[in-house]
Protein backbone atom coordinates (compact mmCIF):
# COMPACT_ATOMS: atom_id res chain seq x y z
CA UNK A 1 0.00 0.00 0.00
CA UNK A 2 3.01 2.63 0.50
CA UNK A 3 4.05 1.66 -2.42
CA UNK A 4 0.67 2.44 -4.10
CA UNK A 5 1.40 5.91 -2.55
CA UNK A 6 4.56 5.94 -3.97
CA UNK A 7 3.61 5.56 -7.86
CA UNK A 8 -0.24 7.02 -7.65
CA UNK A 9 0.75 10.71 -9.05
CA UNK A 10 2.44 8.86 -11.77
CA UNK A 11 -0.45 6.47 -13.23
CA UNK A 12 -1.61 9.42 -15.42
CA UNK A 13 1.61 10.20 -16.90
CA UNK A 14 1.81 6.45 -17.44
CA UNK A 15 -1.31 5.96 -18.83
CA UNK A 16 -0.50 9.29 -21.68
CA UNK A 17 2.78 7.53 -22.52
CA UNK A 18 4.55 9.98 -20.71
CA UNK A 19 6.25 8.35 -18.67
CA UNK A 20 9.84 7.13 -20.20
CA UNK A 21 12.50 4.56 -19.74
CA UNK A 22 13.48 3.70 -15.77
CA UNK A 23 10.39 5.48 -14.56
CA UNK A 24 8.26 3.75 -16.52
CA UNK A 25 9.80 0.40 -16.19
CA UNK A 26 9.03 1.03 -12.29
CA UNK A 27 5.69 1.77 -13.20
CA UNK A 28 5.08 -1.36 -14.98
CA UNK A 29 6.50 -3.54 -12.19
CA UNK A 30 4.75 -2.42 -9.99
CA UNK A 31 1.41 -2.75 -11.71
CA UNK A 32 2.10 -6.47 -12.32
CA UNK A 33 1.81 -7.01 -8.63
CA UNK A 34 -0.76 -4.64 -7.80
CA UNK A 35 -4.54 -5.17 -8.76
CA UNK A 36 -5.44 -1.62 -6.80
CA UNK A 37 -2.94 0.45 -9.44
CA UNK A 38 -4.18 -2.06 -12.72
CA UNK A 39 -7.88 -1.11 -11.61
CA UNK A 40 -6.43 2.61 -11.81
CA UNK A 41 -4.94 2.70 -14.45
CA UNK A 42 -7.95 1.04 -16.17
CA UNK A 43 -9.89 4.12 -15.60
CA UNK A 44 -7.47 6.18 -16.35
CA UNK A 45 -7.63 4.67 -20.02
CA UNK A 46 -11.52 4.90 -20.08
CA UNK A 47 -11.84 8.58 -18.78
CA UNK A 48 -8.91 9.27 -21.58
CA UNK A 49 -10.93 7.40 -24.52
CA UNK A 50 -14.56 8.94 -23.58
CA UNK A 51 -12.28 12.69 -23.44
CA UNK A 52 -10.86 11.99 -26.86
CA UNK A 53 -13.90 10.44 -28.12
CA UNK A 54 -15.58 13.38 -27.30
CA UNK A 55 -16.95 15.75 -29.87
CA UNK A 56 -15.74 19.20 -30.20
CA UNK A 57 -18.80 21.81 -30.47
CA UNK A 58 -18.59 24.85 -31.97
CA UNK A 59 -20.62 28.35 -29.87
CA UNK A 60 -23.93 29.25 -31.56
CA UNK A 61 -23.36 32.23 -34.29
CA UNK A 62 -22.76 35.20 -32.48
CA UNK A 63 -22.06 34.23 -28.99
CA UNK A 64 -18.71 36.06 -29.30
CA UNK A 65 -20.22 39.36 -30.89
CA UNK A 66 -22.59 39.12 -27.65
CA UNK A 67 -19.62 38.59 -25.25
CA UNK A 68 -17.51 41.12 -26.97
CA UNK A 69 -19.69 43.54 -26.74
CA UNK A 70 -20.43 43.21 -22.54
CA UNK A 71 -17.07 43.18 -22.46
CA UNK A 72 -16.99 46.67 -24.01
CA UNK A 73 -19.90 48.12 -21.48
CA UNK A 74 -18.78 49.98 -18.44
CA UNK A 75 -18.14 47.95 -15.60
CA UNK A 76 -21.19 49.58 -13.88
CA UNK A 77 -23.41 47.98 -16.10
CA UNK A 78 -22.49 44.71 -14.98
CA UNK A 79 -25.12 43.26 -13.47
CA UNK A 80 -25.59 40.83 -10.67
CA UNK A 81 -26.73 37.81 -12.64
CA UNK A 82 -24.12 38.79 -15.25
CA UNK A 83 -21.46 38.38 -12.37
CA UNK A 84 -22.74 35.10 -11.11
CA UNK A 85 -22.60 34.04 -15.06
CA UNK A 86 -19.16 34.82 -15.23
CA UNK A 87 -18.86 33.04 -12.00
CA UNK A 88 -19.91 30.28 -13.40
CA UNK A 89 -17.99 29.78 -16.35
CA UNK A 90 -14.55 30.50 -14.31
CA UNK A 91 -15.62 27.26 -11.92
CA UNK A 92 -15.78 25.90 -15.53
CA UNK A 93 -12.80 26.62 -16.78
CA UNK A 94 -10.85 25.82 -13.42
CA UNK A 95 -12.49 22.14 -13.86
CA UNK A 96 -11.64 21.58 -17.25
CA UNK A 97 -8.14 22.75 -16.76
CA UNK A 98 -7.96 20.31 -14.10
CA UNK A 99 -8.52 17.82 -15.82
CA UNK A 100 -5.89 18.90 -18.47
CA UNK A 101 -3.79 18.88 -15.97
CA UNK A 102 -4.38 15.52 -14.87
CA UNK A 103 -3.70 14.10 -17.87
CA UNK A 104 -1.00 16.16 -19.30
CA UNK A 105 0.74 16.34 -16.08
CA UNK A 106 4.50 14.91 -16.30
CA UNK A 107 5.16 13.76 -13.23
CA UNK A 108 8.72 12.72 -14.13
CA UNK A 109 9.25 16.64 -13.93
CA UNK A 110 10.37 15.98 -17.89
CA UNK A 111 8.19 19.16 -18.60
CA UNK A 112 4.18 18.95 -20.47
CA UNK A 113 3.51 16.97 -22.31
CA UNK A 114 0.49 17.01 -25.08
CA UNK A 115 -3.52 16.17 -24.22
CA UNK A 116 -3.97 12.47 -25.76
CA UNK A 117 -6.28 13.24 -28.55
CA UNK A 118 -5.35 9.54 -30.11
CA UNK A 119 -2.81 7.52 -29.33
CA UNK A 120 1.01 8.55 -28.52
CA UNK A 121 2.76 7.18 -32.03
CA UNK A 122 5.33 5.38 -30.01
CA UNK A 123 2.18 3.51 -27.48
CA UNK A 124 0.18 2.82 -31.08
CA UNK A 125 2.87 1.32 -33.15
CA UNK A 126 4.28 -0.81 -30.57
CA UNK A 127 0.66 -2.22 -30.38
CA UNK A 128 0.57 -2.78 -33.89
CA UNK A 129 4.16 -4.86 -33.84
CA UNK A 130 3.16 -6.72 -30.57
CA UNK A 131 -0.83 -7.51 -32.13
CA UNK A 132 1.68 -9.33 -34.74
CA UNK A 133 3.49 -11.61 -32.84
CA UNK A 134 0.89 -14.34 -32.41
CA UNK A 135 0.65 -14.36 -36.58
CA UNK A 136 4.50 -13.98 -36.54
CA UNK A 137 4.72 -17.57 -34.78
CA UNK A 138 2.75 -19.12 -36.70
CA UNK A 139 4.33 -17.71 -40.31
CA UNK A 140 5.67 -19.99 -42.85
CA UNK A 141 9.41 -21.13 -42.07
CA UNK A 142 9.10 -18.82 -38.62
CA UNK A 143 12.00 -18.91 -35.59
CA UNK A 144 9.44 -19.92 -33.05
CA UNK A 145 11.67 -20.08 -30.67
CA UNK A 146 13.33 -16.14 -30.81
CA UNK A 147 9.60 -15.55 -31.64
CA UNK A 148 8.90 -16.83 -28.47
CA UNK A 149 10.91 -14.60 -26.92
CA UNK A 150 8.93 -11.61 -27.61
CA UNK A 151 6.25 -13.00 -25.19
CA UNK A 152 8.53 -12.53 -22.72
CA UNK A 153 9.63 -8.76 -23.52
CA UNK A 154 6.12 -7.51 -24.29
CA UNK A 155 4.31 -9.51 -21.89
CA UNK A 156 4.34 -9.88 -18.70
CA UNK A 157 5.87 -12.83 -18.22
CA UNK A 158 2.89 -15.05 -18.59
CA UNK B 1 37.95 -27.17 -83.40
CA UNK B 2 34.39 -29.21 -83.90
CA UNK B 3 35.17 -31.39 -80.88
CA UNK B 4 35.40 -28.38 -78.69
CA UNK B 5 32.54 -26.86 -80.15
CA UNK B 6 30.38 -29.44 -78.84
CA UNK B 7 32.50 -29.88 -75.27
CA UNK B 8 31.67 -26.72 -74.91
CA UNK B 9 27.82 -26.90 -75.71
CA UNK B 10 27.86 -30.34 -73.60
CA UNK B 11 30.07 -28.64 -70.45
CA UNK B 12 27.54 -25.59 -70.94
CA UNK B 13 24.06 -27.95 -70.77
CA UNK B 14 25.57 -29.77 -67.93
CA UNK B 15 26.12 -26.24 -65.85
CA UNK B 16 23.19 -25.27 -66.85
CA UNK B 17 21.07 -28.51 -66.29
CA UNK B 18 22.98 -28.76 -62.79
CA UNK B 19 21.95 -24.90 -61.60
CA UNK B 20 18.46 -25.94 -62.27
CA UNK B 21 18.62 -29.35 -60.67
CA UNK B 22 20.44 -27.02 -57.59
CA UNK B 23 17.77 -24.78 -57.02
CA UNK B 24 14.80 -26.79 -56.71
CA UNK B 25 16.96 -29.04 -54.80
CA UNK B 26 17.53 -26.26 -51.59
CA UNK B 27 13.64 -25.65 -51.90
CA UNK B 28 12.91 -28.93 -51.22
CA UNK B 29 14.97 -29.17 -48.48
CA UNK B 30 13.29 -25.99 -46.94
CA UNK B 31 9.31 -27.07 -47.19
CA UNK B 32 10.20 -30.78 -46.18
CA UNK B 33 11.96 -28.63 -42.75
CA UNK B 34 8.62 -27.37 -42.19
CA UNK B 35 7.21 -30.87 -41.49
CA UNK B 36 9.92 -32.58 -39.90
CA UNK B 37 7.90 -32.92 -36.70
CA UNK B 38 5.18 -34.35 -38.38
CA UNK B 39 7.48 -37.01 -39.49
CA UNK B 40 9.53 -37.12 -36.12
CA UNK B 41 9.50 -36.66 -32.58
CA UNK B 42 11.99 -33.65 -31.14
CA UNK B 43 13.62 -33.35 -28.06
CA UNK B 44 15.79 -30.87 -27.05
CA UNK B 45 17.84 -27.44 -25.90
CA UNK B 46 18.37 -24.75 -27.91
CA UNK B 47 19.94 -21.11 -27.17
CA UNK B 48 18.01 -18.68 -28.78
CA UNK B 49 18.47 -14.88 -29.32
CA UNK B 50 16.08 -11.87 -30.46
CA UNK B 51 17.75 -8.16 -31.19
CA UNK B 52 15.56 -6.12 -30.01
CA UNK B 53 15.96 -1.91 -29.16
CA UNK B 54 19.85 -2.61 -30.14
CA UNK B 55 19.94 -5.06 -27.35
CA UNK B 56 20.31 -8.79 -27.41
CA UNK B 57 17.29 -10.91 -25.49
CA UNK B 58 18.41 -14.32 -25.21
CA UNK B 59 17.31 -17.77 -23.57
CA UNK B 60 18.04 -21.16 -23.21
CA UNK B 61 14.84 -23.00 -24.07
CA UNK B 62 13.69 -26.76 -24.08
CA UNK B 63 12.09 -28.04 -26.89
CA UNK B 64 9.59 -30.51 -27.78
CA UNK B 65 7.95 -31.44 -30.64
CA UNK B 66 5.62 -34.47 -32.15
CA UNK B 67 3.11 -34.74 -34.59
CA UNK B 68 3.04 -30.90 -35.55
CA UNK B 69 2.62 -29.67 -32.15
CA UNK B 70 5.61 -27.56 -30.60
CA UNK B 71 6.41 -26.44 -26.91
CA UNK B 72 9.13 -24.26 -25.79
CA UNK B 73 10.01 -23.74 -21.95
CA UNK B 74 12.19 -20.86 -21.53
CA UNK B 75 14.18 -19.80 -19.08
CA UNK B 76 15.90 -16.56 -18.05
CA UNK B 77 17.80 -15.82 -15.27
CA UNK B 78 15.02 -13.94 -14.18
CA UNK B 79 11.94 -16.02 -15.48
CA UNK B 80 10.38 -18.83 -16.52
CA UNK B 81 7.80 -19.35 -19.25
CA UNK B 82 6.40 -21.72 -21.74
CA UNK B 83 4.77 -21.68 -25.19
CA UNK B 84 2.54 -24.46 -27.04
CA UNK B 85 1.21 -24.28 -30.23
CA UNK B 86 -0.77 -27.15 -30.55
CA UNK B 87 -1.82 -26.65 -34.54
CA UNK B 88 -4.61 -24.30 -33.19
CA UNK B 89 -3.54 -22.11 -31.08
CA UNK B 90 -0.66 -20.76 -29.27
CA UNK B 91 -0.54 -21.29 -25.71
CA UNK B 92 1.30 -19.02 -23.35
CA UNK B 93 2.35 -20.66 -19.76
CA UNK B 94 3.16 -18.83 -16.83
CA UNK B 95 4.10 -21.30 -14.53
CA UNK B 96 4.52 -18.78 -11.49
CA UNK B 97 1.24 -17.90 -11.55
CA UNK B 98 -0.39 -20.62 -13.19
CA UNK B 99 -2.15 -18.84 -15.74
CA UNK B 100 -2.72 -19.01 -19.43
CA UNK B 101 -3.29 -16.82 -22.25
CA UNK B 102 -4.61 -18.63 -25.28
CA UNK B 103 -4.34 -16.76 -29.23
CA UNK B 104 -6.11 -18.11 -32.40
CA UNK B 105 -4.05 -16.48 -35.03
CA UNK B 106 -4.94 -16.99 -38.71
CA UNK B 107 -2.44 -19.10 -39.77
CA UNK B 108 -0.51 -18.09 -43.08
CA UNK B 109 -0.33 -21.15 -45.20
CA UNK B 110 3.12 -21.91 -46.76
CA UNK B 111 2.55 -19.88 -50.59
CA UNK B 112 5.89 -21.93 -51.95
CA UNK B 113 5.67 -20.96 -55.29
CA UNK B 114 5.24 -17.25 -53.92
CA UNK B 115 8.82 -17.41 -51.89
CA UNK B 116 10.08 -19.15 -54.80
CA UNK B 117 9.59 -16.39 -56.91
CA UNK B 118 10.84 -13.82 -55.19
CA UNK B 119 13.81 -15.88 -53.25
CA UNK B 120 16.37 -17.81 -54.37
CA UNK B 121 17.30 -20.93 -51.56
CA UNK B 122 20.78 -22.27 -52.23
CA UNK B 123 23.00 -24.94 -50.48
CA UNK B 124 25.60 -23.11 -48.95
CA UNK B 125 28.01 -26.06 -47.46
CA UNK B 126 27.94 -28.71 -44.41
CA UNK B 127 28.23 -28.36 -41.24
CA UNK B 128 28.11 -30.21 -37.47
CA UNK B 129 25.01 -28.85 -35.40
CA UNK B 130 24.14 -30.44 -32.17
CA UNK B 131 26.45 -33.00 -33.06
CA UNK B 132 24.68 -34.31 -36.26
CA UNK B 133 25.72 -33.31 -39.56
CA UNK B 134 23.78 -30.82 -41.34
CA UNK B 135 23.11 -29.02 -44.90
CA UNK B 136 23.27 -24.95 -44.86
CA UNK B 137 21.01 -23.46 -46.98
CA UNK B 138 20.47 -19.69 -47.51
CA UNK B 139 17.56 -17.60 -48.97
CA UNK B 140 18.24 -14.70 -50.76
CA UNK B 141 15.90 -11.83 -52.60
CA UNK B 142 15.63 -12.74 -55.71
CA UNK B 143 16.01 -9.40 -56.98
CA UNK B 144 19.97 -8.81 -55.18
CA UNK B 145 20.38 -8.08 -51.71
CA UNK B 146 21.52 -10.37 -48.23
CA UNK B 147 20.09 -13.24 -47.36
CA UNK B 148 17.18 -12.89 -44.77
CA UNK B 149 17.33 -16.53 -43.69
CA UNK B 150 19.75 -19.03 -43.18
CA UNK B 151 18.70 -22.53 -42.35
CA UNK B 152 20.93 -25.49 -41.19
CA UNK B 153 18.86 -28.76 -41.49
CA UNK B 154 19.15 -32.41 -40.04
CA UNK B 155 20.44 -34.08 -43.26
CA UNK B 156 18.48 -37.33 -41.76
CA UNK B 157 15.25 -35.79 -40.18
CA UNK B 158 15.13 -33.02 -42.49
CA UNK B 159 14.21 -30.96 -39.09
CA UNK B 160 15.72 -27.22 -38.61
CA UNK B 161 18.84 -27.46 -36.59
CA UNK B 162 19.83 -23.54 -36.51
CA UNK B 163 18.24 -20.71 -37.76
CA UNK B 164 19.38 -17.10 -38.38
CA UNK B 165 16.88 -14.43 -39.78
CA UNK B 166 18.31 -11.08 -40.80
CA UNK B 167 16.79 -8.33 -41.73
CA UNK B 168 16.33 -5.79 -44.76
CA UNK B 169 19.68 -4.61 -43.83
CA UNK B 170 21.61 -7.73 -43.90
CA UNK B 171 21.65 -7.31 -39.64
CA UNK B 172 21.13 -10.84 -37.58
CA UNK B 173 17.76 -10.09 -35.80
CA UNK B 174 17.14 -13.76 -34.72
CA UNK B 175 18.85 -16.88 -34.45
CA UNK B 176 17.94 -20.10 -32.69
CA UNK B 177 20.17 -23.33 -32.34
CA UNK B 178 20.10 -26.62 -30.83
CA UNK B 179 22.81 -27.52 -28.18
CA UNK B 180 21.25 -31.14 -27.60
CA UNK B 181 18.66 -32.84 -29.66
CA UNK B 182 17.16 -36.07 -29.80
CA UNK B 183 14.94 -37.83 -32.70
CA UNK B 184 12.31 -40.26 -32.34
CA UNK B 185 12.13 -39.93 -28.26
CA UNK B 186 8.77 -40.38 -26.71
CA UNK B 187 6.72 -36.76 -26.12
CA UNK B 188 3.68 -36.96 -23.80
CA UNK B 189 0.74 -35.72 -25.43
CA UNK B 190 0.08 -33.74 -22.09
CA UNK B 191 3.03 -31.30 -22.78
CA UNK B 192 0.64 -30.15 -25.76
CA UNK B 193 -2.59 -28.92 -23.09
CA UNK B 194 -2.88 -26.52 -20.72
CA UNK B 195 -2.59 -28.26 -17.21
CA UNK B 196 -5.47 -28.56 -15.11
CA UNK B 197 -4.26 -26.70 -12.36
CA UNK B 198 -3.83 -23.26 -15.08
CA UNK B 199 -6.39 -20.51 -15.36
CA UNK B 200 -6.71 -19.57 -18.39
CA UNK B 201 -6.19 -15.48 -17.99
CA UNK B 202 -7.41 -14.39 -21.26
CA UNK B 203 -8.42 -15.84 -24.75
CA UNK B 204 -7.80 -13.72 -27.64
CA UNK B 205 -10.90 -14.24 -30.19
CA UNK B 206 -10.16 -16.22 -33.25
CA UNK B 207 -9.21 -13.54 -35.86
CA UNK B 208 -11.17 -14.03 -38.91
CA UNK B 209 -9.53 -13.43 -42.27
CA UNK B 210 -12.07 -11.13 -44.11
CA UNK B 211 -12.36 -9.40 -47.69
CA UNK B 212 -12.20 -5.78 -47.84
CA UNK B 213 -15.67 -5.33 -47.98
CA UNK B 214 -16.18 -7.46 -44.72
CA UNK B 215 -13.53 -5.52 -43.40
CA UNK B 216 -14.83 -2.07 -44.23
CA UNK B 217 -18.73 -2.99 -42.22
CA UNK B 218 -16.71 -4.47 -39.17
CA UNK B 219 -14.72 -0.92 -38.88
CA UNK B 220 -17.47 1.67 -40.08
CA UNK B 221 -15.53 3.08 -42.64
CA UNK B 222 -14.19 2.13 -46.57
CA UNK B 223 -10.60 0.41 -46.10
CA UNK B 224 -8.77 1.25 -49.32
CA UNK B 225 -5.34 -0.87 -50.09
CA UNK B 226 -2.47 0.92 -50.35
CA UNK B 227 -1.40 2.04 -54.17
CA UNK B 228 2.14 1.33 -53.60
CA UNK B 229 3.56 -2.24 -52.37
CA UNK B 230 7.13 -3.27 -52.84
CA UNK B 231 7.48 -5.81 -55.60
CA UNK B 232 6.87 -9.38 -54.87
CA UNK B 233 3.99 -8.62 -51.71
CA UNK B 234 0.87 -9.76 -51.86
CA UNK B 235 -2.29 -9.55 -49.89
CA UNK B 236 -3.19 -12.31 -47.92
CA UNK B 237 -6.05 -11.22 -46.07
CA UNK B 238 -7.73 -8.60 -44.15
CA UNK B 239 -8.68 -8.46 -40.20
CA UNK B 240 -9.74 -6.28 -37.73
CA UNK B 241 -7.12 -5.46 -35.64
CA UNK B 242 -7.24 -5.63 -31.92
CA UNK B 243 -6.64 -2.22 -30.40
CA UNK B 244 -7.90 -2.74 -26.69
CA UNK B 245 -6.83 -0.08 -25.10
CA UNK B 246 -7.75 2.85 -27.30
CA UNK B 247 -11.21 0.72 -28.19
CA UNK B 248 -10.39 2.70 -32.03
CA UNK B 249 -11.69 0.24 -34.86
CA UNK B 250 -8.71 -0.62 -36.55
CA UNK B 251 -8.80 -2.92 -39.77
CA UNK B 252 -5.33 -4.28 -40.56
CA UNK B 253 -4.29 -5.65 -44.16
CA UNK B 254 -1.50 -8.19 -44.13
CA UNK B 255 0.53 -9.15 -47.17
CA UNK B 256 3.52 -11.37 -47.79
CA UNK B 257 5.75 -11.76 -50.06
CA UNK B 258 6.16 -16.04 -49.14
CA UNK B 259 9.25 -15.15 -46.26
CA UNK B 260 8.34 -11.89 -45.06
CA UNK B 261 5.16 -10.16 -43.37
CA UNK B 262 3.69 -6.78 -43.69
CA UNK B 263 0.80 -4.94 -42.27
CA UNK B 264 -1.30 -1.69 -43.10
CA UNK B 265 -3.21 -0.88 -40.30
CA UNK B 266 -5.71 1.88 -40.75
CA UNK B 267 -8.04 4.00 -38.78
CA UNK B 268 -10.20 6.76 -39.34
CA UNK B 269 -8.64 9.93 -37.75
CA UNK B 270 -10.94 11.10 -35.07
CA UNK B 271 -11.35 14.46 -33.73
CA UNK B 272 -7.78 15.54 -35.45
CA UNK B 273 -9.94 14.78 -38.90
CA UNK B 274 -12.88 16.77 -37.95
CA UNK B 275 -10.68 19.57 -36.98
CA UNK B 276 -9.58 19.51 -40.12
CA UNK B 277 -12.56 19.40 -42.05
CA UNK B 278 -14.12 22.90 -40.66
CA UNK B 279 -11.12 24.05 -41.99
CA UNK B 280 -9.61 25.45 -38.54
CA UNK B 281 -6.15 25.47 -38.30
CA UNK B 282 -4.17 22.07 -38.05
CA UNK B 283 -4.57 20.44 -34.51
CA UNK B 284 -1.68 19.72 -32.62
CA UNK B 285 -0.95 16.54 -34.58
CA UNK B 286 -0.69 18.16 -37.78
CA UNK B 287 1.66 21.03 -36.08
CA UNK B 288 3.63 18.50 -34.75
CA UNK B 289 3.27 19.47 -31.32
CA UNK B 290 2.64 16.14 -30.08
CA UNK B 291 5.09 13.00 -29.88
CA UNK B 292 8.00 15.01 -29.99
CA UNK B 293 10.56 13.33 -27.50
CA UNK B 294 8.71 10.73 -27.10
CA UNK B 295 10.20 7.17 -27.22
CA UNK B 296 9.87 5.07 -24.62
CA UNK B 297 10.90 1.98 -26.71
CA UNK B 298 13.76 1.61 -30.17
CA UNK B 299 15.00 4.17 -31.84
CA UNK B 300 11.59 6.50 -32.82
CA UNK B 301 11.51 9.88 -33.93
CA UNK B 302 9.13 11.94 -35.37
CA UNK B 303 9.08 14.26 -38.41
CA UNK B 304 8.13 16.55 -40.59
CA UNK B 305 8.32 19.31 -42.86
CA UNK B 306 11.74 18.85 -45.42
CA UNK B 307 12.28 15.97 -44.20
CA UNK B 308 9.80 13.67 -45.43
CA UNK B 309 10.09 15.39 -48.99
CA UNK B 310 13.19 13.21 -50.08
CA UNK B 311 10.75 10.55 -50.19
CA UNK B 312 10.32 11.92 -53.62
CA UNK B 313 6.49 11.72 -52.58
CA UNK B 314 5.72 15.71 -52.31
CA UNK B 315 6.15 17.58 -49.78
CA UNK B 316 4.58 16.18 -46.43
CA UNK B 317 1.69 17.79 -44.76
CA UNK B 318 0.84 15.65 -42.17
CA UNK B 319 3.50 14.41 -38.91
CA UNK B 320 5.04 10.68 -39.34
CA UNK B 321 6.67 8.51 -36.82
CA UNK B 322 8.82 6.08 -36.96
CA UNK B 323 10.56 3.34 -34.85
CA UNK B 324 13.01 1.05 -35.43
CA UNK B 325 12.70 -2.80 -32.96
CA UNK B 326 14.85 -4.13 -34.63
CA UNK B 327 13.77 -7.38 -35.85
CA UNK B 328 10.71 -4.77 -37.27
CA UNK B 329 9.71 -1.39 -38.08
CA UNK B 330 7.26 0.43 -38.12
CA UNK B 331 6.11 4.12 -39.14
CA UNK B 332 2.75 5.80 -38.99
CA UNK B 333 1.43 8.89 -40.78
CA UNK B 334 -1.45 11.15 -40.21
CA UNK B 335 -3.42 11.18 -43.44
CA UNK B 336 -5.99 13.21 -43.64
CA UNK B 337 -8.77 11.42 -43.09
CA UNK B 338 -6.93 8.20 -42.25
CA UNK B 339 -4.01 7.11 -39.75
CA UNK B 340 -2.04 4.82 -41.41
CA UNK B 341 0.97 2.46 -39.50
CA UNK B 342 2.78 0.16 -41.84
CA UNK B 343 5.04 -2.73 -39.85
CA UNK B 344 7.24 -4.93 -41.58
CA UNK B 345 10.65 -5.06 -42.47
CA UNK B 346 11.40 -2.94 -44.76
CA UNK B 347 13.22 0.59 -45.03
CA UNK B 348 11.89 3.37 -43.39
CA UNK B 349 11.36 4.89 -46.81
CA UNK B 350 9.49 2.21 -48.20
CA UNK B 351 7.07 1.77 -44.68
CA UNK B 352 6.60 5.33 -45.48
CA UNK B 353 5.64 5.51 -49.07
CA UNK B 354 3.51 1.96 -48.75
CA UNK B 355 1.78 4.47 -45.70
CA UNK B 356 1.13 7.48 -48.15
CA UNK B 357 -0.20 5.19 -51.10
CA UNK B 358 -3.16 4.40 -48.69
CA UNK B 359 -6.41 6.10 -50.47
CA UNK B 360 -7.49 9.06 -48.29
CA UNK B 361 -11.47 10.04 -48.56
Amino acid sequence: MAQCEQFKNRLAGYVVGALRGRARSRVEEHLRDCARCRAEVAALERTGALLAASPLLDAPDGNWDSISRRIAQPARTVTRRLRWAWGAAASAVAIVLIIIAFFVASPNGSGPTQLAMSPPAEEEMAAAIEGRIPAAWAAPLSDEAAVGLRFMSTEDGG
Amino acid sequence: MRSSAIGSILLAVFLYGGSAWAAPRAWELVWRSETATERTSVVGKAQTMLAEDGAELSATATASAAQGKTRFDYQTRRRQWSLIDDGRALIELDPRRKRARMYEPPRLVADRALAERNYVASQTGKAVVAGRPATAIAITPRGGGPAVLKLWLDQETGFALKRERYNVEGKLVSATEYVEVVFGAPVSSDLFTVPSTYVIAHRAPPRDRLTLEQLGLRVGFHVGPPSYLPAGYVLVGGHEAQWGRWELQTAELRYTDGIRMLSAFERRRGREGSERDRGRPGTEEDRGGRGHGRGRRGHSRDERGGRGGGHGLGPPTQETSFVDRGYEKAVRYFGPTVVVIVVGDLTQDELLRVARSVPQQ
